[in-house]
């Protein structure tokens, strides 16, 4: 291999492996068969064209059909997941807005009706909280009424800023307003002054926010590109369950960023812009969403040639098993007698106060686990000691055929499958017992 | 369809050509405006046989190098045939606008 092929086989690094193994060789031949005979090395033009080639065969959606556009729809979905992901990130930490509500209405005299709202400004990022505060015409003067608001909020435990234009800047605890104060018509007519709040978005959402919405585009345009590669060469009912999955999943996210961004730039929306509140339907695209990829990579190809299935050993196959059942019995007559044991150690009960009826196992456990655990323990006291029967001989023909770790398992199994009955026949296990049947 | 795409189908239209042939005739078909690159060719010829319209023909070794000869399909062979009716027609109705203007202008 000379110097120039070695130069071209290193640009196909940026093909697929598995590409690479069925094509390289081909591809080289031609390059090689094009090059000039006084060449040592790939030119640029070609270079370029095969790292453009590569990338594309490893991360662009396949041809036709509108695949790219579905591309697209991924990137766009994943970039708002991943905002609203930012923006719950940022936001847990922010101040609760009532507590702000609170305060903003501390401010206002209490002499008659108020009214108040509270907004997000959806451009501003960090920064103060403006508190706009409208008070119907009345007999002091806005400068009067500016002094009042201002002493309250001193009296309040705010640092005050000189009053400057009726307004002025009040500080507490990390927290800033800008209060501007003006004559006006409250927001509803009968009040005697409204107060209206308009927060910033925490500051550091601006760059976690672009850097999600940028990262997750990128992330949903890859894994998008790559579920539908791997959607083209899946068996017909294959695609039909990937469809089934990934579109309804895209749909819901895409309506729910749809409805986002309409009451987002809906001024009039009194509720001030819900952003990403993580409805159930949003929840269940997103479980679509991220289902799609997982089938895509599990389900067949269509045109796998099927590898020869090894010849099912039963052994291996009763072994398995066997030692399942076994572990399952156990694990639910040890969950009684655990159960029993840390109860009567928590509570300082003794035996006889445990079986007085105050301590019901089906108030101690939720009924998700004591439902299982009753049914395999009753089974399994029935059943563990004849599926003895069977697995014993197992234990005896498998050695040697099965991995020695599995060997040990089932030997694990059948030990418990003998002590935890028999523990159940000493007094103490027998009280247990009693204890779980009542 | 693309200009490329359709010199690769004409140029495999005479005989099943390997890869370092078909970018020979393309230049040679497009009196050298068009030059296929590698990664190029292979994007393209990757896409059409997917679209049915190649099928690899035989494989053969030369000085221990692979090549691998492609052949236009029936639905290749149809496809390009759509696409000369296509230009055809678009160039039946320029060139007949063409005459119509130098009735117009031309000199009486």
């Amino acid at each position: 291999m000379n110097r120039l092929e070695r130069g071209y086989r290193r640009l196909l690094l940026a093909y697929p492996r598995a590409y690479r193994r069925a094509r390289a060789d081909e591809i080289v031949t031609t390059l090689m068969e094009g090059a000039p005979p006084d060449r040592v090395r790939p030119p640029a033009g070609d270079a370029w064209d095969l790292v453009r080639g590569g990338l594309r065969q490893r991360f662009a959606p396949p041809h036709g059909r509108g695949y790219a556009a579905v591309a697209v729809v991924c990137a766009a979905a994943a970039a708002y997941l991943a905002l609203g992901a930012a923006i719950r990130l940022t936001t847990t930490s922010e101040a609760g807005k009532d507590a702000l509500v609170v305060a903003a209405a501390m401010l206002l005299p209490q002499d008659a009706p108020l009214v108040g709202d509270q907004e997000r400004m959806l451009t501003a990022f960090g920064g103060p909280t403006r508190l706009d505060l409208t008070f119907a015409p009345q007999a002091r003067s806005l400068d009067e009424l500016t002094v009042v608001v201002r002493d309250r909020a001193i009296a309040d435990g705010w640092v005050a800023g000189p009053i400057g234009a009726h307004g002025f800047t009040l500080e507490r605890a990390g927290q800033t307003f800008d209060v501007t104060v003006a004559n006006g018509v409250p927001a509803e007519p009968e009040a005697g002054g409204s107060f209206h709040a308009r927060y910033p978005w925490p500051a550091p959402l601006l760059p976690v926010g672009i850097a999600a919405v940028v990262l997750g585009g990128l992330a949903g345009w890859l894994a998008g590109s790559w579920t539908l590669r791997r959607f083209r060469s899946r068996t017909p009912a294959g695609k039909l369950l990937i469809a089934l999955t990934g579109t309804p999943g895209l749909l819901l996210v895409c309506a729910a960023a749809a409805s986002t961004l309409a009451a987002a730039l809906d001024a009039t929306s009194a509720s001030g812009a819900t952003l990403f509140t993580g409805t159930f339907a949003e929840g269940l695209g997103l479980a679509g969403v991220a289902a799609t990829p997982l089938l895509a990579g599990i389900l067949p190809a269509a045109d796998a040639a099927a590898p020869p299935r090894p010849p099912t050993d039963l052994v291996r196959v009763g072994i398995r098993a066997v030692t399942a059942v076994h572990l399952a019995f156990g694990v639910a007559i040890a969950t009684v007698l655990v159960t029993f044991t840390v109860r009567m150690l928590a509570t300082g009960a003794d035996r006889v106060a445990m079986l007085s009826g105050a301590h019901d196992p089906k108030d101690l456990l939720p009924l998700p686990v004591y439902v299982p655990v009753a049914l395999l323990y009753f089974t399994g006291v029935v059943l563990s000691p004849l599926l003895l029967l069977v697995s014993m001989p197992l234990l005896g023909v498998g050695r040697g055929r099965v991995s020695p770790v599995a060997w040990r398992v089932l030997l694990a199994a059948e030990i418990s499958a003998v002590v935890l009955p028999a523990l159940l026949l000493t007094p103490y296990g027998g009280d247990a017992a009693r204890w779980w049947l009542d | 369809m693309q200009e490329p795409t359709f010199f690769i189908l004409t140029a495999l239209a005479e005989q099943p050509l390997h890869g370092y042939g078909v970018i020979r005739a393309v230049t040679e078909l497009s009196g050298g405006r068009i030059t296929l690159r590698a990664g190029t060719l292979y994007a393209a010829l990757d896409r059409l046989t997917e679209e049915g319209l190649l099928v690899v023909d035989r494989e053969e070794a030369v000085d221990g190098r692979l090549r691998r000869y492609y052949r236009l399909t029936d639905d290749g062979g149809t496809a390009l045939s759509a696409e000369v009716d296509r230009l055809r027609a678009n160039a039946a109705m320029a060139a007949a606008r063409l005459r119509d203007i130098r009735l117009a202008f031309g000199p009486a």
